[in-house]
């Protein structure tokens, strides 16, 4: 088993072509891609971010860059440099930017602007549309050419909707020197910005270990190995172990189901090494759970894709139950399997969980504890739900989507007619 | 042009001469960073929305049929019943169709109606947070779709093979954009075969009483191949 693992796993860096999404998303899909890319004709689209490896922006980029250049696109993917001291400043600018908390010291802004200032000396940081991701890089903007004709935007994938004051006005100066801004949800956007705010959500790779087809035979033997009993309903919530994620509340419906239905409950997750609090959540939500065999919690390796594969094809439904949640993208993942989710209203998630038509959105422990059992006792609506929801993520959040979003948001910014743009035929 | 669209040629002629040149749109979603948490906000942030606003709100939800509540098939009326609890607005806008005239002002102007009418009746209602309504607007890039057509029989089967994306720019998206009073198919077959019939029967299909693009596309098609059946059978007669 471990050696299948091992092979799959090596998929993670397969480069897929265009070509082999067309069963997935059909040809018209990928037609319309290469209309847009050809209307903007061989262009650099470069891709700025802090990192290469690790975080749902990198992985999102390490498929995309690959598509805009079989597009035809000079597309090219740089990172920045960062030592200690620049990279907890944007952690504590992360962080104050979602929570609203001020967590940023004045040492903090003058480690930014120094390393900022390094970045700007060293990098060159060149192309007719550039991405800049993120607030680690915003302050690359400096380096734009006066009267240029390229087009520089932000694309921001953290909620900075209730920030921390300090933070954002220190960003918003660069941001507000930018061509347009990139939000992920509607409820992630500011009032404050004087450039236009695109909406374009992230996506998942349908073809990646995380979410292409999996044969049952190692479905199986992933449930065996975690001792799962396949004869009952299985329900499942996959998430870091955080208080956001509500792993107790989980714990607590779960309870509540379990009194009509027999049925078991995943919690699987992992312990990221720069979040001392996972370890105490994690041994919270183990005394929660003590003393019942119908509760498994299980700390899964980070990038153990076929795994977390394997649970949410072998579900029943989904829990995301979260209080706080950036676009929490495993919605997707889960619903893209066809799986109906229960998830707190929060981020993303309303934009993946349609209420009452890809599963439900709750607001306590009761809320979804009942929604669970109705599932469970109807599984004919459990099943048009998770219809409905691999539907709604193969029309929104596939990275088809995604990157037609980009290149029609290059033409916009790029062509002078405001509405329509129009195109030619490839 | 202006902000609305009027003025651009939408549709047929700025393509081809002639021919019925097959269209369709791809949508980008613009964030306008407002929203509204009762229907005194909701209205004043409509009375000054942008056209295409309205059109993503209300018609949008169409190319996304599976997932559209038959009793609340747009975004305002969804948002006023799960929301907002106000079932007798969202019953109202839910059975709102294409204007007939004026477009998407026209359409603004019965929305607000409705809601003056709502908010005389006492509807103060305050959303829980989280729920509030996020206006959005939207850019779109129009391109052909690959077929042609230059006569009645080329354009059914244009549409037989034609995307719901293209059936929904020539049925919706162009006519309320370009505020025209009848679809893009209806005008050609006007100006161009002078089948007056065929283009009144065209007119009456209303899109928004369908579940899906694929079923106005389906009857749209059934119109004109049900008008060529019955035209070759007079001709026969004669």
């Amino acid at each position: 088993m471990a050696k299948e693992f091992s092979q799959s796993q090596q998929q993670q860096n397969v480069i897929h072509r265009l070509s082999d999404y067309e069963p997935v998303v059909g040809q018209e899909v990928i037609e319309d891609l290469r209309t847009l890319a050809s209307n903007i004709d061989g262009k650099t689209i470069l891709h700025v971010n802090s990192t290469k490896a690790g975080g749902g922006v990198a992985e999102i980029l390490f498929r995309l860059v690959p598509l805009m250049r079989e597009l035809g696109l000079n597309a090219r993917w740089e990172t920045i440099r960062g030592d200690k001291p620049f990279f907890e400043a944007t952690k504590a600018f992360h962080n104050s930017l979602q929570t609203g908390l001020s967590l940023a010291t004045e040492r903090m802004f003058e480690d930014y602007t120094r390393k900022t200032d390094e970045n700007l000396r060293e990098l060159k940081v060149e192309g007719d549309t550039v991405f800049i991701h993120d607030p680690q890089p915003a302050g690359m903007i400096s380096q734009r050419k006066p009267n240029g004709q390229d087009k520089w935007i932000w694309r921001c994938h953290i909620d900075v909707s209730k920030p921390d004051p300090i933070v954002w006005s220190f960003l918003a100066k660069y941001v507000n020197s930018y061509d347009a801004s990139v939000f992920s949800t509607p409820s992630f956007a500011r009032t404050d910005l004087r450039i236009p705010q695109f909406m374009v959500p992230p996506s998942i790779d349908p073809l990646s270990d995380k979410n292409r087809e999996l044969p049952r035979t190692l479905i199986d033997r992933v449930l065996a190995k975690y001792d799962l009993n396949d004869e009952k309903p299985l329900i499942t919530q996959i998430s870091r172990f955080d208080y956001a994620k509500d792993p107790i509340g989980v714990i607590e419906a779960f309870k509540l189901v379990s009194k009509h239905i027999d049925c078991e409950l995943v919690l699987a997750g992992s312990l990221a090494d720069d979040d001392p609090e996972g370890l105490e959540v994690h041994s919270k939500v183990v005394k929660a759970a003590e003393g019942r065999k119908d509760i498994h919690i299980l700390l899964i390796p980070p990038f153990s894709d076929i795994e977390i594969n394997a649970l949410q094809r072998a579900s029943t439904l989904i829990l995301q139950k979260s209080v706080k949640e950036g676009f929490g993208l495993t919605v997707s993942e889960a619903l893209w399997k066809s799986k109906p989710v229960i998830a707190g209203a929060t981020g993303g998630i309303p934009l993946q969980v349609r209420n009452g038509l890809t599963g439900f959105l709750v607001h306590s422990v009761e809320g979804a504890a009942y929604k669970m059992r109705y599932l469970l006792r109807n599984p004919d609506i459990a099943k048009k739900m998770g219809e409905n929801g691999r539907e709604h993520v193969r029309l929104n959040f596939l990275i088809t989507r995604h990157l037609g979003d980009y290149l029609l948001m290059i033409l916009c910014l790029e062509r002078k007619e405001k509405i329509p743009v129009l195109l030619t035929s490839q | 042009m202006n902000e609305s669209g009027k003025g651009v040629a939408f549709g047929i002629n700025e393509f081809a001469g002639n021919a019925f040149r097959f269209l369709k749109a791809r949508y980008l979603v613009e964030l306008t960073g407002q929203e509204a948490s009762n229907l005194k906000e909701f209205y004043q942030v409509l009375e000054n929305a942008e056209a295409s606003t309205l059109f993503y709100h209300v018609y949008h939800p169409l190319l996304e049929a599976h997932l559209v509540p038959y009793e609340y098939p747009n975004d305002f009326s969804y948002w006023f019943s799960d929301s907002l609890q106000d079932k007798d607005l969202a019953e109202q806008v839910a059975n709102i169709d294409l204007p007939k005239e004026g477009g998407l002002e026209e359409l603004r102007k019965v929305l607000l109606h409705k809601i003056e009418r709502a908010m005389s009746h006492g509807s103060d209602f305050q959303v829980h947070k989280g729920n509030e309504f996020h206006f959005v607007k939207c850019r779109f890039a129009i391109y052909p779709s690959g077929f042609v057509a230059r006569s009645l029989d080329e354009l059914a089967d244009g549409i037989a093979s034609a995307s719901e994306l293209s059936v929904f720019y020539h049925m919706v998206t162009s006519r309320l954009f370009g505020q025209e009073k009848y679809d893009d198919f209806s005008r050609w077959i006007l100006a161009n075969i002078r089948e007056v019939e065929l283009a009144d029967r065209l007119s009456k299909v209303d899109p928004t009483t369908h579940m899906s693009v694929m079923a106005l596309k389906q009857e749209v098609l059934g119109v004109i191949q049900r008008y060529l059946r019955e035209k070759r059978r007079s001709s026969m007669r004669v």
